[in-house]
C-alpha cells in the first residue's frame, strides 16, 4: 500500500513536472510580450531622444519610491523605440533609453545592482499601428519586476 | 528541413565537378559593348521552351522560366511573352536551322534556346544565345548533372548571359539571409537571391537579427536573443550548428567578419556608450576603435580591402555617416545630404561606394555616395527603405521596403543606379535586415 502511495506521488510530481514543462516552452519565448507597466509606470521619449523630460522625471519618481518600499524586489529595465529609422540603431537607442533610466533611479538612490537594463530597439511595440499615436506609446521604458 | 540541407551541401560539392564545355568560339564577344544598354532600355530576348530530345524532364520548361526571372531581375531585359512566340514550343532545331524571321517580327534581339537529354539521373543540357539581328549564336555552353541541378544550371547560364552583354558575370545562384517575423519573434531565413527556395533557419524564439555573412559562404554571424539577452552567436547553413560569439551583459549588434574571417567588427552597447570594437572570432575584444564620448556608434562595415570602416554615429546630434581607418583614426563625417538622420552604411564591393539610408521627403530612402560623401545619389523615393545589402559583383543592393504606404515589408533589388526595382519577397511577416551572401564557387 504505502510503495502505492509512493509510486503514485511519483507519477504524479512527474506527470505535473512535464505538463509545466511543456506548457513553458508552448506559451514562452526568450523576449517577452509587450505590456503597458501596471505597478512601476513606463516612461517615454521623444522621436531619436533618450531625454528623460519632466513627465518622465515624476514617473521615475514614484516608481523610486516603490522601489524604496520594496527593497527585495530587482527590475529589469527595457528600452524600446519607434518603428521609424533603423532596426539596428533603434536597438541602440533603446540601450540607451534603458540605461539613462537606471542612471536617474541610481541618483534617486536605487541601488544600481537591484536593476538590469535590456534593448528591444523596435521590434517589440506595444501599439502595432503606424501613426504619431503609437509611436508614441512605443518610445517607451519599460519596467518588468523580476 | 536538414536533408534539404545536406543535399544541397553535396550539390554544391558535385557541382565543381559539372562539365563546363563551350560549344562555340567567342568571336561576338569584342563586339559586346554594341550591346551595352544604359538602364532606360532594356533588351528584348525570347525564352522558348527547350527541345527535350530524349528522356522525361520538367528541365525543358524550368529552365526558360528560371533565366528569364533571372534577366528580369538583372535590369537588362525585357522577356517577351511566350504567348507571341511564333516557333512551336520545344520544337527541335539544330541552331544554324533557327527560323530568324520568326523572331524578329515580335521583335526579338535575343534569344535563347536549346536542348534537354535525360538518361537515368544524367541530364545534359545545351544552351545557345542568338543574336536575331546578325543570325548566329553568339554564346553556346553544354552542362551536364543530376537533375536536381537544373536550377544550379539555369544560374550559370544567366550568369554568362549577363557576362556577354555586360563584360561582368551575374550573381545568379548566390543567397541572401533575412529575418522575418515568426509569430512575435524574428527568426533568421535564407533564399536564392530571385526570392526562392526560402528556408528558415533558426528557432531561437526571440530575436535573431543583424545577420552578415561569413566569407566563406556557409556562415553567419547575428544578434539572437536565444538566451533572453542578446549576444553574437553564428549559425552554420549546412549542419545548423549555432555558437554563442559573445555572453555578456551588454548589447552586441552588427557584426562583420573582415576578408579572412579572422577579426569581426561589431557594436557593443555598454553602460552609456555604444563603440565600435574589433574582436577575435572568439568574441575576444581586442580594442575599441571609437571613443568612449556617450554618442550612439553603430551598425559598422569594412571597406573591402579592410583599411577602413565605415559606421554611423549620432556624435553631432542626429545619426549620420562616418568612415575612419581600420585602427580608429581619421573618423570624419562622409554624409551631407540634407536629412538629420542616415543610418546603415555598406562599403560597395569594388570599394569606390558607400550605401547608406536617410530620412528623406517624408520616409526613410537608399542613396549611395562615393566614399568622401561626394557624389550623394537618392535611389528611392517612395515609401520606407532601409537595411541595404550590396550583391557580390556591386550591381545591385538588397534592402527591406514598404513599397509605398504599406506597414509590411518585404526584400527588393535595386540596380545601383536606382533603377530595376523588383520585389523578391511577397510574404506577409515583414521581411528584414537583407544580407546578401558571396558567390557560389
Amino acid at each position: 500500500m504505502r510503495i502505492v502511495k509512493v509510486l503514485m506521488a511519483v507519477i504524479l510530481v512527474f506527470g505535473l513536472s512535464a505538463c509545466a514543462c511543456r506548457t513553458k516552452q508552448v506559451g514562452a519565448g526568450n523576449v517577452p510580450v509587450a505590456a503597458e507597466g501596471s505597478i512601476l509606470k513606463d516612461v517615454h521619449f521623444a522621436f531619436d531622444s533618450y531625454a528623460l523630460d519632466s513627465l518622465a522625471r515624476e514617473i521615475l519618481r514614484k516608481n523610486a519610491e516603490w522601489l524604496k518600499a520594496h527593497p527585495d524586489r530587482k527590475v529589469e529595465i527595457e528600452g524600446h523605440c519607434d518603428e521609424r529609422g533603423t532596426n539596428e540603431y533603434n536597438m541602440a537607442l533603446g540601450a540607451k533609453r534603458a540605461r539613462a533610466v537606471k542612471d536617474f533611479l541610481v541618483s534617486l538612490g536605487i541601488a544600481a545592482d537591484r536593476m538590469s537594463t535590456v534593448s528591444y530597439g523596435e521590434e517589440l511595440p506595444l501599439d502595432p499601428r503606424h501613426n504619431e499615436e503609437a509611436w508614441a506609446k512605443n518610445r517607451r521604458a519599460h519596467f518588468k519586476l523580476l | 528541413m536538414l536533408s534539404n540541407i545536406l543535399c544541397e551541401f553535396y550539390m554544391k560539392k558535385f557541382f565543381v565537378g559539372l562539365v563546363l564545355t563551350l560549344l562555340l568560339p567567342l568571336t561576338a564577344l569584342a563586339q559586346t559593348d554594341i550591346y551595352i544598354r544604359g538602364s532606360g532600355k532594356l533588351f528584348p530576348i525570347a525564352l522558348p521552351q527547350l527541345c527535350l530530345k530524349s528522356g522525361e524532364s520538367k528541365a525543358n520548361r524550368e529552365i526558360p522560366r528560371i533565366i528569364a526571372k533571372n534577366l528580369i531581375i538583372s535590369g537588362y531585359f525585357e522577356v517577351l511573352n511566350p504567348e507571341a512566340y511564333i516557333e512551336e514550343p520545344g520544337k527541335c532545331l539544330a541552331p544554324q536551322d533557327v527560323v530568324y524571321s520568326d523572331w524578329s517580327v515580335i521583335g526579338a534581339e535575343g534569344l535563347v534556346r536549346g536542348t534537354v537529354e535525360q538518361a537515368a539521373s544524367q541530364i545534359t543540357i545545351r544552351l545557345y544565345l542568338h543574336d536575331i539581328s546578325r543570325q548566329r549564336v553568339v554564346l553556346g555552353k553544354e552542362y551536364s548533372g543530376s537533375s536536381e541541378q537544373i536550377r544550379a544550371i539555369a544560374h550559370k547560364f544567366s550568369n554568362e548571359i549577363l557576362r556577354f552583354f555586360t563584360g561582368q558575370a551575374g550573381v545568379f545562384g548566390s543567397q541572401i539571409a533575412f529575418s522575418s517575423k515568426v509569430g512575435r519573434f524574428k527568426e533568421l531565413f535564407v533564399m536564392d537571391m530571385d526570392g526562392s527556395n526560402i528556408r528558415q533557419l533558426t528557432d531561437d524564439r526571440g530575436l535573431a537579427v543583424s545577420s552578415s555573412w561569413h566569407p566563406a559562404g556557409q556562415m553567419l554571424i547575428y544578434t539572437s536573443y536565444r538566451k533572453r539577452r542578446p549576444d553574437l552567436f553564428t549559425i552554420n547553413l549546412l549542419s545548423r550548428r549555432i555558437q554563442q560569439i559573445t555572453n555578456n551583459p551588454d548589447l552586441e549588434l552588427g557584426g562583420k567578419f573582415n576578408k579572412d574571417g579572422s577579426l569581426i567588427l561589431a557594436s557593443r552597447s555598454s553602460g552609456k556608450e555604444s563603440d565600435i570594437v574589433l574582436m577575435r572570432p572568439d568574441g575576444a575584444v581586442i580594442r575599441r576603435l571609437t571613443r568612449p564620448n556617450g554618442s550612439i556608434d553603430v551598425s559598422p562595415d569594412w571597406s573591402p580591402d579592410n583599411s577602413r570602416i565605415v559606421f554611423c554615429s549620432d556624435r553631432s546630434g542626429g545619426p549620420q555617416i562616418y568612415v575612419m581607418n581600420a585602427d580608429g583614426s581619421n573618423q570624419h563625417r562622409i554624409s551631407f545630404v540634407s536629412s538629420n538622420y542616415c543610418t546603415s552604411p555598406v562599403w560597395s564591393p569594388a570599394g569606390d561606394k558607400i550605401a547608406f539610408v536617410c530620412r528623406a521627403e517624408r520616409g526613410f530612402n537608399l542613396f549611395i555616395s562615393d566614399t568622401d560623401g561626394s557624389n550623394p545619389l537618392q535611389l528611392t523615393s517612395y515609401g520606407n527603405n532601409e537595411d541595404p545589402s550590396w550583391s557580390p559583383d556591386g550591381r545591385y543592393l538588397a534592402f527591406a521596403t514598404t513599397f509605398g504606404r504599406g506597414s509590411v515589408t518585404h526584400i527588393a533589388i535595386i540596380r545601383n543606379d536606382g533603377s530595376s526595382l523588383t520585389q523578391i519577397t511577397h510574404g506577409r511577416n515583414s521581411d528584414s535586415q537583407p544580407a546578401w551572401g558571396p558567390l557560389p564557387h
